[in-house]
């Protein structure tokens, strides 16, 4: 028995706090997934694609969101199993109906628990949420499910291992010892982003196409080959296209940064590239104006989408620098000024180290003018 | 180096038309002390005109230069020092205008005069009005009239001179190209941002990020709203299935349809039991009935037994006591009979002697009649002599003459006597004397006369003998007055005549004879009424006449009374009265004997009657019994009393048993409970039927809601609302990162300015510390004066005292005076009628000053003010 695992698509994520153009790269970028999974499935010869949850990302997406999703779905030969997680929970009326109404006919929807043979003797355990948050094990029920005839017992549940990855008391915990006690040949979860291997017959697929910072991989499914008796066989496949990097660097001058910007552009496909870069460290002023040269006038060009959180840069002018600003008495005592608020710490100090850059980068530019 | 005015001429200028010439002039203080009007002024303009004004201008300033009503070329010389080079400056303007310059570089005239003067000193070339601010520094230095009354900036050029200096001294400069560049630059961004009053743009990038977030808000709050709403209906579809759930188990459980057959069931028992029930109440009454009825039967029988032996006994007693009342009754008739007897005989006794009574008193009566009627009889005869008596009396009394005939003869008496009396007086007295013969023939009226004397009282004839007449006629009075004589003569002899009378004294004594008489009769009169008197026995009334009538009727009675037996009235009065006592007595007891009677009779009524009443009772009684002996039950009516209190008891305790069968099963409750049953069935079918369409509704709602992506929009609501703080706080931070530099730029140019006005305001210090004490002088960029610190206070210009402004004018000019000189430019100070508004501790602070300064600098003090500038040292010049 083979087959695609994956989860998490969250279809219908609004990434509302891109710029509009990686917005919508982002969204139609999930849409691709599914063709990514299709194709794989093909590749593989893949009968069947388990999603375990949060196939959208919120129970009520628009319409064309489930459009594609299902017009999509439809153009492969293999049968897709869609298990409603948190995002997407399984309710009268909801979102499950209208996927429904679209009438595809391999896509089959688990909105409830009840157990489906799948192939001869292969039988899908389902465990939908019904709630956005349950306090019950929702795998409790595969122990009420009858497989008569059963070769091989695949659960597909959302949400989070007890006492894994999560503190407290989260919604929606699955027993850490499900596979064991519902005699399961191999469970398929949902909800955890990354991919993660519980055991060798439990695992998270993560999300196929990545959607946050903190994982620098790009998104994944999982191949996995069943046999009775057999230990499972999972193979991950890339098909995320855009990669989600998070750097944090600590910096000397604007050489040393440049350097560190040629590697990661070597390193990575730029155009497909997500980058939030957390800079500190402290350099001279006339370095601190080239980096932000180079990240104004180069770097965020070549990348998908750029955030530079550097707050904790600390241009420090140097002797150079303040001779360059002492060219104007007026100037030179403007900056004396503002490094007098920065040495003072406190509130202003933050707004006027970003003034004093800004001073320095006009007066600067006014040289270059006068050049 | 100072600029030493050494000799000033002027002609046709202003007021001076003829030449004018001021010369020795020295190189410290020169005083002008002149009064209003000398020409002070017009000198400092002759001056000013020389040195600032061209030749060839015609402006009308120029103009106003000629004196009044003339046309004449005004005309300026002047002799000064710069630098230690004396030169000679001639000025004519209007009509041959010229400029000459004398000095070391020789002569030049007109144009190159003006360019070379305008080098020399400083200043640029005027307009058409004079600008002190072109004048360069002499321009300032030289305070006209009224113009220092105020701080105000030095002129641009002469800012510059100083500037320069000063931003050497400072080691920086003001205004830098570089420095203007930066903050127009930064300007550019902060308005990118801000207005020019530093309020955020509307359509800055802040406002503009302002308001991304305030719609961005809007868009979450409607979108929040909305998938509420969206949720809500799930929620309340939700709900809905699940009552309609556990509506429909409620419907389609059994348990109802058990529960109604049960109920039915109980509800047929409840009614047989209720039927039982009452039945045995009907077989229960029945029995108490008939219980009721003998038990009434026997009780009214005791009742009328009871009620006959009452009456009977009633009837004894009744006819016991009657008897003994009859007896008594018998012995009152018995009285009364002889009370009736007795009275009887008290009133023949009483009518006997009555009788007798009556009898003796007509006796005595008949004999007081008879006696009556003799002394009638007697009495007649009395009167019929008295009446004769007084028949003899009423001829005389009724002789009477009336009173008025006796008046009227008196009357008559007394005119006869007048008429007599005055005839014989007044008539005329006749007498015929003679005797017989002699009067023969001698006749009076026909009668013969006879002699004697008589009166003549009417036509008398006397007839004489030869047969003529005399006649003798009296006066007319006379012959009335024996007519009147004649008359009443003949009335007198009439009347008495009618009386019978002679004279009138006859008649006088023939009444007194009547009134005698009538006197008389009346004593008669009297005396018959007196012999007549009333005799009541006789029924005799009083008065002659009815005498008279009586005994005419009554003859006297010779037969004789019967006498004997006859008692006498008293006797018979004292025997009635003993009958009368007898029989009133006998009445009475004949009274009291009726009343005992009666009332023995009244008591026996009752008694009869209640014998009766009880007799009445007891026959009654007796019919009842007899009734009562005729009902079916009075043979047996103990045996049958006994059954019936068993049938009564047994019934009673049958109607218990049904009526607790019956309360078991209480219908009514039962009736309820099926209503309910029902009416609970209909509810949850009504409720089912509501749920369904609610139900329906809710999903359409959800259905087409659901199509909408709320979820997704409020999602992509959610992060465009964290987007938009986000950039808004990108915004501000940028705005308020622009708005430090920006101010932090303001502060440092404004600093820089602090720095370079500096030692203006050191040397300033000097001299205003002189007349404010421990005050500071600030200055701006412009090196004007701005403010003056003291006491820690900055006070603005503007703001102090009008004397204070003037001073603080003089003095920064001195100061600004002391920096050129410092720069070797020519300088020197004119002062028009300065400091007017000092106080007097002031103004000689002030000239003190002044003084310092001429030792540095020529200095010329135009002043009217004697006084005041009295003691100052100087070189004193008159105009």
């Amino acid at each position: 028995m083979r087959f695609i695992h994956t989860a998490d698509w969250q279809l219908g994520k609004p990434f509302g706090r891109f710029d509009a153009a990686t917005r919508t790269a982002l969204t139609e970028a999930r849409f691709d997934a599914i063709d990514a999974i299709g194709q794989a499935a093909a590749e593989h010869d893949a009968g069947h694609v388990l999603v375990a949850g949060d196939v959208f990302d919120t129970e009520g997406p628009d319409e064309r969101t489930v459009v594609q999703a299902v017009t999509r779905m439809e153009r492969y030969a293999c049968r897709w199993w869609l298990l409603p997680g948190n995002h997407d929970f399984a309710r009268n009326g909801g979102l499950w109906d209208r996927v429904r109404k679209r009438g595809v006919a391999n896509v089959t929807v688990l909105a409830e628990a009840q157990p489906h043979e799948i192939a001869d003797g292969v039988w899908l355990l389902p465990a939908p949420l019904l709630h956005r948050h349950t306090r019950d094990d929702p795998t409790d029920a595969f122990d009420r499910m009858e497989t008569p005839g059963s070769t091989l017992r695949i659960g597909l549940a959302h949400g989070s291992i007890r006492d894994f990855g999560t503190q407290g008391e989260a919604p929606n915990l699955i027993a850490p010892d499900r596979v064991r006690r519902s005699n399961l040949d191999y469970l398929a979860l949902g909800d955890w982003h990354g991919l993660l291997s519980v055991d060798a017959r439990c695992g998270y697929s993560g999300t196929p196409e990545t959607d946050r910072f903190g994982r620098d991989e790009p998104g994944q499914c999982l191949l996995v080959d069943l046999a009775p008796g057999a230990v499972p066989v999972v193979t991950p496949l890339r098909i995320g296209r855009y990669q989600w990097l998070q750097r944090d660097w600590s910096v000397a001058d604007a050489i040393g940064f440049a350097a560190l910007c040629d590697d990661l552009l070597a390193a990575c496909d730029p155009a497909a590239t997500l980058l939030r870069l957390s800079l500190s460290g402290i350099v001279p002023l006339t370095d601190r104006v080239a980096m932000l040269a180079l990240i104004e006038d180069d770097l965020s060009h070549r990348l998908r989408f750029l955030d530079v959180r550097d707050g904790d840069v600390v241009a420090r002018p140097t002797e150079d620098d303040l001779a360059a600003l002492s060219t104007e008495g007026m100037i030179g005592r403007a900056a004396a000024m503002l490094r007098t608020k920065i040495e003072e710490g406190g509130a202003d100090a933050h707004r006027a180290r970003r003034a004093l850059e800004r001073l320095f980068v006009e007066t600067l530019k006014a040289q270059e003018s006068a050049a | 180096m100072s600029l030493f005015i050494r000799r000033i001429a002027v002609e046709n200028f202003r007021k001076f038309r003829q030449r004018q010439e001021i010369a020795g002039l020295t190189d410290g203080l020169n005083i002008v002390i002149e009064n209003n009007e000398a020409g002070k002024s017009t000198l400092l303009e002759a001056v000013r005109a020389a040195l600032f004004l061209r030749h060839g201008s015609k402006t009308q300033l120029i103009s106003s230069f000629q004196p009044l009503g003339d046309e004449v070329a005004p005309e300026v010389e002047l002799d000064f020092a710069v630098g230690g080079d004396s030169y000679t400056l001639k000025k004519r303007f209007i009509g041959r205008a010229m400029a000459e310059l004398s000095g070391p570089g020789g002569r030049s005239q007109n144009a190159e005069a003006e360019e070379r003067l305008q080098r020399l000193l400083g200043f640029e070339t005027q307009g058409r009005t004079f600008d002190s601010e072109l004048a360069g520094a002499l321009g300032m230095l030289w305070m006209a009239q009224a113009e220092a009354l105020s701080v105000t900036p030095p002129g641009g050029r002469v800012r510059d001179i100083i500037g320069a200096t000063l931003e050497g001294e400072a080691g920086t400069i003001l205004g830098g190209a570089a420095f203007q560049q930066v903050q127009d630059r930064v300007e550019g961004q902060f308005r990118q941002f801000f207005t020019d009053k530093g309020q955020i743009a509307k359509a800055g990038r802040l406002g503009a990020a302002q308001q991304r977030l305030a719609a961005a808000t809007e868009a979450l709050a409607e979108a929040q709203q909305r998938e509420q709403a969206l949720e809500a209906a799930f929620a309340d579809l939700d709900q809905a299935r699940r009552q309609l759930t556990t509506l429909r188990r409620d419907l389609d459980d059994d348990q109802h349809a058990v529960e109604r057959a049960n109920l039915e069931k109980r509800l047929e028992t409840a009614r047989s039991a209720a039927q039982l029930l009452a039945q045995r109440q009907l077989e229960a009454s029945g029995a108490t009935t008939r219980l009721a009825g003998l038990q009434d039967l026997t009780d009214r029988l005791a009742q009328t037994e009871t009620r006959r032996a009452g009456a009977d006994a009633r009837k004894d007693a009744a006819q016991a006591e009657r008897a003994t009342l009859a007896q008594s009754f018998a012995r009152a008739q018995d009285d009364l009979a002889a009370a009736a007897a007795a009275l009887d005989d008290a009133r023949q006794a009483r009518d006997r002697a009555r009788t007798a009574l009556a009898k003796a008193q007509a006796q005595d009566a008949e004999m007081r009649r008879r006696e009556g009627l003799v002394a009638a009889h007697a009495r007649q005869e009395k009167v019929h002599a008295l009446e004769a008596e007084r028949e003899g009396l009423a001829a005389a009394a009724t002789q009477i003459v009336p009173a008025q005939v006796l008046d009227e003869l008196e009357a008559a008496e007394r005119e006869i006597l007048r008429h007599r009396i005055l005839l014989e007086t007044e008539g005329t007295h006749v007498e015929l004397i003679g005797a017989g013969a002699s009067l023969e023939g001698l006749t009076r009226d026909g009668s013969p006369l006879q002699p004697g004397a008589w009166t003549l009282t009417r036509e008398t004839r006397i007839g004489l003998p030869g047969g003529g007449e005399l006649v003798l006629r009296p006066p007319q009075a006379l012959a009335g007055a024996q007519a009147a004589l004649d008359a009443a003569t003949q009335r007198h002899a009439d009347m008495l005549a009618k009386w019978s009378l002679d004279s009138l004294a006859s008649a006088r004594a023939r009444n007194e004879a009547a009134r005698e008489a009538r006197r008389q009769m009346e004593t008669i009169d009297a005396r018959v009424l007196a012999a007549a008197p009333a005799d009541r026995d006789l029924n005799l009334a009083a008065g002659a006449d009815a005498l008279k009538l009586f005994v005419a009727a009554h003859p006297l009675e010779t037969d004789a009374i019967e006498e004997g037996n006859t008692l006498s009235i008293a006797l018979a009065e004292a025997q009635r009265e003993a009958a009368e006592t007898a029989f009133a007595r006998a009445e009475m007891l004949h009274a009291q004997a009726g009343e005992t009677l009666r009332a023995a009779e009244k008591a026996d009524t009752p008694l009869a009657i209640a014998e009766q009443t009880a007799a009445n009772d007891s026959a009654n009684a007796a019919e009842d019994l007899a009734r009562l002996a005729l009902h079916p039950d009075f043979a047996g009516l103990d045996t049958a009393l006994a059954a019936a209190r068993e049938t009564a008891a047994t019934a009673a305790v049958a109607l218990e048993n049904a009526r607790a069968n019956a309360s078991a099963f209480d219908e009514e409750a039962l009736h309820r409970r099926i209503e309910n049953l029902v009416a609970r069935r209909k509810a949850a079918e009504d409720a089912r039927s509501d749920l369904n369409i609610r139900i329906a509704g809710l999903e359409a709602r959800v259905e087409s809601e659901g199509g909408k992506g709320l979820a997704e929009q409020a999602a992509a609501a959610r992060d465009e609302h964290d987007a938009a703080i986000a950039a808004l706080s990108r915004s501000s931070d940028e705005a308020e990162t622009l708005r430090l530099l920006r101010e932090t730029l303001a502060q440092a140019q404004a600093e820089t300015a602090r720095t370079i006005t500096g030692p203006v305001a050191a040397r300033a210090a000097r001299y205003v510390g002189r007349i404010l004490q421990d005050a500071q002088p600030a200055f701006g960029e412009d090196l004007g004066l701005v403010s003056i610190r003291r006491g820690g206070l900055d006070e603005a210009c503007e703001h102090l005292s009008r004397g204070t402004q003037e001073q603080l004018a003089v003095l920064t000019r001195l100061a600004f005076a002391d920096m050129l000189l410092e720069e070797g430019r020519p300088v020197s100070l004119i002062l028009d009628d300065p400091l007017v508004y000092a106080d007097d501790v002031r103004l000689d602070a002030m000239i003190d000053l002044i003084a310092e300064a001429s030792q540095r600098m020529q200095v010329i003090l135009l002043t009217c003010r004697e006084r005041a500038f009295r003691h100052v040292e100087g070189n004193r010049i008159r105009l």
